[in-house]
């Protein structure tokens, strides 16, 4: 029996392995939603529709009042603010600047990261490492074939097998990381059948990924 | 032809691919922390010895800052003069932590190479050699920005050093540059 799975992973599956691996606190894992709530789109636009209507107010105000603002004890900077229009369009790009933001981005990182930090640096440094091409389960061991090398591992050598409803999680030694096995990408071998497949090869059980379960345990 | 080597990675082996990497690949990282160690070894010792002179006028959060400034100066600028010794013992120590058995076992065939140590084994193609460094002792393989092996000179027990040499500089393209 052989087992061959692609390792294309996105990243939906990195956030999966930080909820079940990474993450320190447990607990229910957070929506991977890429809409913010209402409630913080409407702050949002309010804070930016300020700033614009200030900014219009300052420019106003420094063109009506000119040099009559100026102030003394403020410095060249505040000065240059008080009594040119350059503050208020200084605010009001900002206003603007932050409606497009809520316009064309909507999962904007400003409102709310769609992945937490830790999979948006994996994903970019999982990006740039090249392409990891498959995983093969068989008789002699687990090759891990990438777009550099091709290695494999003793089963007696392998740290673990985790497993939720979507994918499994092979953790090497120490030293070799890990790699997630999503089950809609099996090309060879049915993925029910890989925790008898790896109890028979390693003599270990094949681990569930609970919420609960933290890292190291 | 087919080369065969076995490496332990003592501390003369990790201590040659610590110097390859950080004369050459990673060289500008390596002088910048350097620079910052000495930098803030020198600011903070300078700082430390200054107030240690007038020592018996300070108050205890000056004494206090004296000391610590005295510490951390020596510290950086120790770490700073020894940055490149302290990589390598960090280096074997991980090793050595991560339970690697320090030891590689390296097949050089025509097609390919392979590193193996228990329980695992990986291939290359001569494509993936960024490029290749010769020390007194030892071959340095750069695979790429962070990771490379050690071939020692004297490990071969098929072939030789100089024919590997050769050997490498054909099929990779890229003849070894010699570091003292």
């Amino acid at each position: 029996m052989e087992f061959e799975i692609c390792l294309d992973n996105t990243i939906e599956d990195l956030a999966a392995f930080w909820y079940g691996f990474v993450r320190k606190k447990a607990g229910k894992p957070l929506s991977l939603s890429d809409d913010p709530p209402k409630w913080a789109r409407r702050v949002g636009c309010f804070f930016c529709w300020f700033f614009v209507v200030m900014g219009a107010v300052s420019i106003a105000n420094s063109l009506i009042q000119g040099r009559r603002m100026y102030m003394e004890e403020a410095g060249i900077l505040w000065n240059l603010f008080l009594t040119t229009p350059l503050g208020g369009i200084l605010e009001m790009a900002f206003g603007i600047w932050g409606l497009w933001v809520l316009e064309q981005a909507p999962a904007s990182y400003l409102l709310r990261p769609p992945y937490p930090r830790w999979v948006r640096n994996a994903w970019k440094k999982y990006q740039a490492g090249g392409p990891l091409y498959r995983c093969h389960f068989g008789e002699d061991g687990v090759w891990v074939y990438d777009s550099k090398s091709d290695h494999r591992y003793d089963y007696e050598f392998i740290e673990a097998l985790w497993e939720d409803a979507d994918r499994f999680y092979l953790v090497l030694s120490n030293r070799g990381g890990s790699h997630i096995l999503n089950k809609a990408r099996f090309t060879t071998g049915d993925p029910a059948d890989l925790p008898a497949f790896w109890q028979a090869h390693t003599g270990k059980t094949v681990g569930e990924v609970t919420p609960d379960r933290r890292r190291g345990k | 032809m087919t080369y065969e080597n076995t490496t332990r990675y003592d501390k003369n082996a990790v201590w040659a691919l610590t110097l390859v990497f950080s004369r050459t690949v990673q060289r500008k990282r390596f002088l910048l922390r350097r620079l910052f160690l000495l930098v803030v070894g020198g600011i903070a010792l300078t700082g430390g010895l200054v107030l240690l002179m007038v020592f018996s006028a300070l108050d205890t959060g000056s004494r206090v800052i004296c000391a610590a400034g005295l510490i951390v100066g020596v510290a950086a600028l120790g770490e700073g003069v020894f940055l490149r010794r302290i990589m390598a013992w960090s280096t074997r120590r991980s090793l050595w932590k991560q339970g690697d058995s320090m030891e590689r076992r390296f097949i050089f065939s025509a097609e390919g190479f392979q590193g193996s140590q228990p329980g695992m084994e990986t291939r290359f193609a001569y494509e993936t050699v960024k490029g290749v460094w010769e020390t007194e002792g030892y071959f340095v393989l750069q695979m790429d920005t962070g990771h490379g092996m050690v071939v020692d000179k004297t490990g071969f027990t098929q072939g030789t050093a100089d024919g590997f040499r050769q050997f490498l500089a054909e099929r990779t393209g890229k003849p070894a540059e010699w570091l003292d």
